[in-house]
């Protein structure tokens, strides 16, 4: 029964109407941050508080008319209704123009208390459809009436507020997908397992899902199913499936129901057979609505984005698609060079001949090998393959027989600890002709984190070592040979680290071989002295520098000089990788050559070096007229005093004496012949051996070499051993030591006077270790003191007393003396009142007086 | 020779004065020694002063000048070279003091070769005998043994 007047009735409605609208107005203008469903929730229970009605559901649609979402109160889809299409479908009766209310069936419609009425009413507003109302009552109608009709009224007001509420959740969406992009964005390197987990927040997904590509097919990268990928590996081939359509096609794919074939045939054109990695809600629901977008960096689809929604969810709106995909194309542009440009930086740096990349999941097979992936044309012609043949290869097919599992060993450990490479690692590779060649092989690891698990690559750079080996053997023998000869070979990268060295070179420098090959090469030059001005002469003549002669110095600061070759090391593109040398140290023979001027180290000017020249030639022509006398006369008389006793000329009372006479003569010409043989060889730079030394040996040696002389003048010789024995123990070569005392004590006899006596001491004194001869005799005045070390040089009364002369022996005595680190002066001595001439040898003190030596 | 029994001999070489020394006395003759050129002067001077005479002078053509103990002190004004003090003994003893051959013959010893050596002594007609003498050509050995004839085998 209705209520009252019809007026009356009509001005009921109209106030519950305004009512309902205000209420309306009011849910609108809360401001609830875009959550579609709560507002929905509201909305209906603004309807469901209206007398008489028990319950109700307000379905909001979208604009291409899907369902958007849906609120209730006291009124719920009964469990038959698994999507709100569906209930659009049954409701197809009532979608008319009429705005009327329409009663529907019990198996849309569950309520509490089982309603007994169930009315719909469609909401439509500006000629477009909003949503449905539906509402549940009692059986008797009339005592909701006044609630229906002011609710039907209030349409325009529902429509507005899910219009309002459909906009404000897309803002929302767009904000939160803002923020997502520009935390990721900042982040550097993508949290792909965060943006599934904030993409299924944001648009109400069930499952979302990204799946990048990798060497030409997807792999699953992150997915909030984390299920996903736990039972088999997610990959994907240009075509498998919806996602591998997507990945062929670069297009997006939306699909009300992802499991109808009709539908996929529809919009893909493919024959789908079930998903191949299905995923599931949390609670294991079925999910239908698919949303599958390319992640594009301009042709290349670098991943897909996959979106799924539960049955009793929305479809993807045509908003959705348009904002995801702007999403998923700024992530493939993101993600495009992070893992390919590393990789590809990797191969470039790389300088090897042959590149080859294999790849390997750590989750394999256990045992199984990585195979090949890339190739580079270095790798072409050391495996005589072509490309094709060598990419899909499992690594151990290219390895000889039995290589391979040493390599796998020293990888597996450098992985072990953590290392990005290894090597180089020597091994052995097999060609299809079946011959084996030698590899030295550097690893780099890289690791693509981007997809699931983990892709490891390892980047063999590879060189054949087959001829260089060989080489290196050759190599190796002849720096041996050259280390016995003294001469040093080294190699030193661009900075001036050396890498390679051999014993001689620290022979020569004094620094250990480990210290050469920690310090610059520019601390073996002296101050002053650059090691880039040697570099660029090296560079102006070509890259070849040979007879090079330099001072260098040594690790004690000591200058040294060297003769040697420098040449410039270059790749095969010309660059300049190092620079290698061979030298020898010549101070020696400089020094004895006479082109070293001691006191600053400097060999003489070329005006200077003219002169010496220009007196070494001319000297052997005088040296060999008074060599040839000097022997002449020795050797004549031993043939005679030889003679006369063959003859028995000579008295048996005299033979003894006699034959004593011709061994003495005969050592003297010995020790003559020498001083023209060690002449030769310093001239000739020939190296000397260097021991420990007795002096007191020596001289005593020396002295029964010179008895039949010193008997026939009648001089003493004393001899203080026990001082030289103490003070005069050196380092040096004996043989050339020797000839300084024959020399010495040569000239101290030939210049004393008969019956006169000669002292041999030896003492220590601040400036050093001296031995000391004296004799008296023929004086040397003080202006010849000096110059009677230079070569030929005699005083007037020495050649006036002692007709035969060379002007050899002091010479020679200066240069050995100068090559022991030592020094010789001559000066007079009064013992009493007896002017005596001395000799004087400085040897510095301690072990540093003589170089090391061999 | 002379009917002295002495022989002069110029010579600083221990070796060499020995063996002169042997052949010498072992042809019965006896040496008077001169070691350097002022020696042998004095030896000259007092032949030419008929003070000595000699049968045969063998001269080195290198000696000292001087006793080495005279030189301590030389000045370098009174330095004389010693590589022909033979050839200055030489013409000492023919221009100078004009001894004659037949009053003293003179033969010369030396290493030396050369030809200006040996046109200095050819010019005094004196001998000069090789120390180490070349094979076939004379050696001053044979010299002594044709010449020293007193009481030699």
């Amino acid at each position: 029964m209705w209520l009252g007047s019809r007026s009356e009735k009509q001005l009921q409605i109209a106030k519950l109407t305004a009512d309902l609208s205000e209420q309306i107005a009011e849910q609108m203008t809360r401001r609830d941050t875009g959550d579609l469903l709560a507002r929905l929730n509201r909305l209906a229970a603004v309807a469901a508080d209206l007398s008489g009605i028990s319950g109700a559901i307000l379905l909001a649609v979208d604009e291409q008319g899907y369902p958007a979402g849906f609120g209730s109160r006291g009124l719920s889809f009964s469990d038959e209704v698994r999507a709100p299409e569906e209930l659009l479908k049954g409701l197809g009766a009532v979608q008319s123009d009429d705005a009327t209310w329409s009663p529907i069936g019990s198996a849309i419609i569950k309520a509490n208390g089982t309603p007994s009425t169930r009315l719909a009413h469609l909401i439509r507003a500006d000629g477009r459809f909003h949503g449905v109302l539906l509402v549940g009552g009692p059986e008797d109608q009339s005592v909701m009436h006044l609630s229906l009709d002011a609710l039907a009224g209030s349409v325009p007001h529902f429509a507005c507020a899910i219009h309002e509420g459909l906009q404000a959740r897309q803002l929302a969406r767009m904000e939160m997908l803002q923020k997502l992009t520009n935390a990721e964005l900042d982040r550097g390197r993508p949290n792909l397992q965060n943006i599934v987990d904030q993409l299924a927040n944001i648009f109400e997904t069930d499952a979302v899902t990204i799946l990048l590509e990798d060497k030409g097919e997807l792999r699953l990268s992150a997915s909030n199913d984390r299920r996903l990928g736990k039972q088999k590996k997610v990959t994907y081939g240009p075509g498998a499936g919806l996602t591998g359509w997507i990945f062929e096609n670069g297009t997006a794919l939306c699909l009300k129901n992802g499991y109808d074939a009709v539908e996929i045939r529809a919009a893909a054109g493919i024959e789908r057979a079930p998903p191949i990695h299905p995923e599931t809600t949390l609670k294991g629901h079925k999910i239908v609505h698919f949303l599958g977008l390319p992640m594009r960096f301009g042709d290349r689809v670098e991943g897909v984005l996959r979106l799924w929604r539960a049955e009793a969810k929305p479809h993807f709106s045509s908003q959705e698609v348009s904002s995801l995909q702007s999403f998923a194309d700024l992530l493939g542009v993101f993600l495009n060079h992070s893992w390919e440009l590393g990789l590809h930086k990797c191969i470039m740096q790389a300088r090897a001949e042959a590149i080859g990349i294999a790849r390997r999941d750590r989750t394999g097979k256990r045992g199984s090998s990585p195979k090949f992936v890339f190739a580079n044309q270095g790798a072409e012609v050391l495996f005589a393959r072509q490309q094709d043949d060598i990419i899909g290869h499992d690594v151990t097919e290219l390895y000889a027989p039995g290589a391979y599992a040493y390599v796998q060993k020293e990888l597996q450990k450098a992985i072990n600890e953590g290392q990005t490479e290894c090597g180089p690692i020597p091994s052995r590779i097999i060609r299809p002709s079946g011959e084996v060649r030698l590899v030295d092989i550097s690893f780099r690891f890289l690791q693509n984190p981007l997809v699931q698990p983990p892709a490891y690559h390892t980047i063999g750079l590879m060189r054949d070592t087959t001829e260089s080996q060989i080489q290196a053997e050759q190599h190796r023998r002849l720096l041996e040979m050259l280390s016995e000869k003294g001469i040093a070979y080294f190699r030193a990268d661009v900075d001036g680290k050396t890498i390679e060295t051999t014993p001689a070179e620290s022979e020569i420098t004094g620094y250990s071989q480990r210290e050469i090959r920690s310090i610059s090469r520019k601390k073996l030059y002296p101050p002053g002295q650059k090691r880039a001005e040697i570099l660029k002469r090296v560079r102006e003549r070509d890259g070849n520098l040979v007879r090079l002669l330099q001072r260098f110095m040594r690790k004690d600061g000591t200058i040294f000089w060297a003769e040697g070759a420098l040449r410039l090391l270059k790749n095969s593109a010309g660059q300049e990788i190092g620079i290698e040398g061979l030298y020898r140290e010549v101070t020696d023979r400089i020094l004895l050559q006479g082109f070293l001027d001691t006191d600053t180290n400097n060999i003489l000017k070329e005006s200077e070096l003219f002169e010496e020249l220009k007196r070494n030639a001319e000297f052997p022509l005088d040296y060999m007229s008074c060599i040839s006398h000097q022997l002449k006369t020795p050797l004549g008389s031993l043939a005679e005093n030889l003679r006369n006793i063959q003859l028995g000329i000579t008295k048996k009372a005299e033979l003894n004496d006699r034959i004593k006479y011709i061994i003495g003569q005969t050592l003297i010409c010995g020790h003559l012949l020498r001083n023209l043989s060690y002449m030769d060889k310093f001239l000739r730079g020939e190296e000397f051996q260097r021991e420990r030394v007795s002096i007191a040996k020596l001289v005593r040696e020396t002295k029964r070499d010179f008895m039949h002389l010193l008997r026939e003048k009648h001089i003493r010789l004393n001899i203080d051993n026990k001082n030289l024995e103490r003070c005069l123990i050196v380092r040096g070569h004996p043989e050339l030591l020797r000839q300084v005392i024959v020399n010495l004590l040569d000239n101290a006899i030939k210049y004393s006077a008969e019956r006169s006596k000669i002292d041999i001491n030896g003492y220590h004194w601040p400036e050093g270790r001296i031995f000391e001869i004296t004799n008296k005799g023929l004086p040397i005045p003080e202006d010849a003191r000096e110059k009677v070390f230079t070569r030929g040089f005699r005083t007037n009364a020495a050649k006036m007393s002692v007709p035969h002369g060379t002007g050899l022996g002091l010479w020679l005595v200066k240069k050995i003396v100068d090559t022991h680190r030592a020094n010789i002066r001559c000066q007079e001595i009064t013992k009493g009142d007896e002017r005596r001439t001395a000799f004087l040898i400085v040897f510095p003190e301690g072990s540093s007086s003589v170089r090391r030596r061999k | 020779m002379k009917s002295t029994n002495r022989v002069l001999v110029v010579e600083d070489q221990a070796g060499d004065i020995k063996w002169l020394f042997d052949i010498i006395t072992f042809r019965g003759y006896e040496v008077d020694l001169a070691t350097n050129e002022e020696a042998a002067r004095k030896l000259l001077l007092a032949v030419k002063k008929g003070k000595k005479g000699y049968a045969l002078a063998i001269f080195d053509v290198m000696v000292a000048i001087k006793d080495i103990m005279e030189l301590v002190d030389v000045d370098d004004r009174f330095y004389k070279e010693s590589r022909n003090t033979g050839v200055r003994l030489c013409e000492y003893a023919r221009r100078e003091l004009r001894i004659s051959y037949e009053k003293l013959p003179i033969v010369c010893l030396s290493a030396r070769d050369d030809q200006e050596l040996k046109r200095a002594l050819a010019n005094l007609g004196i001998k000069l005998f090789d120390r180490i003498p070349k094979s076939g050509s004379a050696s001053i050995r044979e010299y002594l043994e044709k010449n020293l004839t007193q009481l030699g085998p």
